[in-house]
């Protein structure tokens, strides 16, 4: 697994002197994502917003209001790849399209940001990536916390020691709400029936692998990043117990999954174990990742990360006059024990960063297509480790069986 | 923003009302994240960071916002101004909203000042319940009434047999409720300099021409057809004060807006409107 220099975020700026060409840039999938990308994208000097795609019209009205009136609205992406030739595509279609869409574009000669899970299997995230590797595209997965400067942090301070070895990782995405976006059509009307299908898309199976694909991925892949490692197996459960509305994916889902890492102290390897669980009716424990080490423990959020510190005997050297006549001092009051339930955690160091993680993604994509560097951050090996990681989770749960990783990508990743 | 947003929708189908008020929040909850001057992820804190060293890009929808602000700015004589709490240097006071250069055709702006920062604590809420608002109508929603923070607030059409919704004005020293406010239709907007008798709470409003918050004790309240334009009001008309107030609304020619002006210790009263129809 690479580890992106950091050099790659240093964004437009950092572009070869006198080269002021924009690059021209299509959207594909201008849903609630899509646009946010547009609107990031509108914000990066040096981009053209050339063309904005998706069949479905009220989103394709909107995707064109944030574009500008330069951009041109295509119902179907493949006329507008004849049409506009774009030098790279932004894609967040439905995950069962990016294999399609994303090949169609890179046949198309153009490189790519796809949004996250890279593809809806493993056999199509497999020729994906070997498309990309052919072609030398320019690829990059919308997990956009590779791009945030508290991860980025995280990922050295991991890397250096800071946290000691480390000993396990808890991740979880726990929300309420119940995910289903709202159909702009009396529920009677003949049309109802497909047009909620096709809005409520990460709710059926044939087009979406579920929380695991959609939240998770993210949140595997900080794990993976930080630990630098791919899993070797996972234990999963998961069910549809309250949001019984007729979905197809579980409304809870809880996974441990197994890494295998080497030994910071006495060589032989050991194993890391990540737990993920992630909730649809209740949000008290948020989103976030906790990285717990023998020295210390990481707390990470996209907008603030904490560090504690591991209360832990010191060795203390009485060699020194100095310490041989410390004494301990005596005062006259007792002092008392915080009743906090959390006080034993001690107070934190804050990572704070400035900027948006989403955005400055896209500023690093943009930033590598000009500059012709298939090295982004997120690239599309990257991509198919995740999607791999993912999808053994969903496979635990229907199987009710642990499941390996596959092996080939393993040694890959380790390799 | 940092506000509570309470959607109150009317409707048959509870899965479609649920659906509709999350997709109307998260609608809210994406402006806040990119309005907020405190957030270091925000739009506007990156606007804020870059835009004395050099001309920032700005989305065509911030770049709306801050034309329908500058528009605001100019109708109110400055007193509405959304750069108002910029740090003034010395004993000038601020330059306020003059110094942000906003050029539509490029979609850029940049601050002529070092000390220039936007803040949209009075425009941003009632954008938000404005957008929200469409989506809502969008999917068929058109009985609904939505606040951000109590201060905000957007009637939709009233529920089913019911001439307008019922909005309580309470003073904002206390929790006494002053009146009773019938609205369909129409955004609301509460302004007050705070309380400030205790002598360490000073107002969060600042009087542009002094670059100092308000030291008049008052609230003012507006009605617009769009909660945007009355959280501007509410704020450009508390900040001018009464007397200019008064004139404004008289000579304005805008029968879309009207204000109530509240006085510390004051009765409500009809006699409060600022204009002759409520």
């Amino acid at each position: 697994m690479q580890g992106s220099a950091a050099l790659a975020l240093a964004g437009a700026a950092a572009a070869q002197a006198g080269d002021q060409t924009p690059v021209r840039l299509a959207a594909i999938g201008v849903g609630a994502r899509g646009c946010d990308l547009i609107q990031s994208l509108t914000t990066i000097e040096g981009v053209d917003l050339a063309a904005v795609c998706d069949p479905y019209e009220p989103h394709l009205a909107q995707g064109v209001r944030y574009a500008g009136p330069r951009a041109k609205a295509f119902r179907d992406y493949r006329r507008m790849l004849d049409e506009i030739k774009p030098q790279a595509v932004i894609i967040a279609v439905p995950l069962n399209l990016h294999f399609q869409v994303a090949g169609d574009c890179l046949s198309a000669g153009c490189d790519a940001y796809c949004e996250k899970m890279m593809c809806y299997d493993v056999g199509q995230a497999r020729r994906l990536a070997e498309q990309v590797r052919a072609r030398g595209a320019v690829f990059q997965v919308g997990l956009q916390r590779r791009a945030n400067a508290i991860y980025r942090q995280a990922a050295a301070m991991v890397g250096t020691g800071l946290l000691g070895q480390i000993t396990a990782v808890k991740c979880q995405w726990h929300r309420h709400n119940n995910w289903r976006r709202p159909v702009p059509l009396p529920r009677d009307h003949a049309g109802f029936p497909a047009l909620e299908r096709q809005l409520n898309w990460r709710l059926y199976r044939a087009t979406s692998q579920g929380l695991m694909a959609e939240l998770g991925s993210h949140q595997i892949d900080v794990v993976g990043w930080l630990l630098d490692a791919a899993p070797q197996r996972v234990l999963a459960a998961g069910g549809i117990d309250y949001w019984r509305d007729g979905r197809e994916v579980y409304d809870n889902v809880f996974c441990v999954y197994e890494f295998e890492r080497p030994s910071l102290e006495r060589g032989e390897p050991y194993t890391v174990r990540a737990t993920y669980s992630s909730l649809q009716n209740n949000a008290y424990e948020g989103a976030s990742e906790t990285v717990f080490g023998t020295r210390g423990t990481l707390f990470l959020t996209q907008h603030k990360g904490l560090l504690f510190r591991e209360a832990a005997a010191e060795r203390i050297d009485w060699s020194t006059r100095a310490d041989k006549n410390a004494s301990l001092l005596a005062a006259g009051k007792t002092l008392k024990l915080n009743n906090d339930p959390w006080a034993h955690r001690g107070k934190p160091i804050e990572i704070d960063a400035e900027g948006d993680d989403t955005r400055a993604a896209l500023v690093s994509f943009v930033d590598h297509v000009r500059r012709r560097d298939p090295a982004t951050i997120c690239d599309a090996a990257t991509g198919l480790l995740n999607t791999a990681a993912v999808l053994i989770a969903n496979q635990a749960i229907e199987s009710a069986s642990r499941v390996e990783f596959p092996g080939d990508l393993a040694r890959a990743a380790a390799g | 923003m940092n506000s509570w947003f309470e959607f109150a929708l009317v409707g048959e189908d509870e899965e479609h009302l649920q659906a509709v008020a999350e997709a109307a929040l998260d609608e809210a909850v994406r402006l806040e994240g990119k309005l907020s001057r405190f957030a270091a992820t925000s739009e506007l804190f990156r606007i804020n960071r870059e835009a004395f060293a050099r001309r920032v890009q700005i989305d065509y929808e911030m770049l709306a916002i801050l034309l329908a602000c500058r528009a605001a700015w100019r109708a109110t004589a400055g007193y509405f101004d959304p750069a108002a709490a910029s740090r003034g240097s010395g004993d000038a006071p601020p330059p306020g909203f003059a110094a942000v250069e906003i050029d539509a055709e490029s979609r850029t702006l940049r601050f002529a000042s070092p000390e220039t920062r936007l803040d949209l604590g009075g425009y941003a809420k009632g954008y938000a319940l404005d957008r929200a608002a469409e989506m809502l109508q969008s999917h068929g929603v058109r009985s609904a009434l939505l606040h951000a923070g109590t201060s905000s607030v957007l009637a939709l059409n009233p529920p089913p047999g019911e001439p307008h919704w019922l909005v309580g004005v309470r003073r904002p020293e206390t929790d006494c409720e002053l009146a009773q406010l019938p609205l369909a239709n129409r955004g609301l907007s509460c302004s007050a300099a705070r309380e400030s008798g205790t002598g360490d709470s000073p107002s969060d409003i600042i009087d542009p021409s002094t670059g100092l918050p308000l030291a008049e004790q008052a609230a003012c309240l507006v009605l617009a057809s769009s909660a945007a334009q009355a959280e501007a009001y509410s704020t450009g008309l508390l900040a001018m004060g009464k007397k200019r107030a008064v004139e404004y609304i008289r000579t304005s020619g805008r029968r879309d807006i009207n204000a109530a002006w509240i006085e510390p210790g004051a009765r409500w009263a009809e006699g409060l409107w600022l204009s002759d129809v409520p």
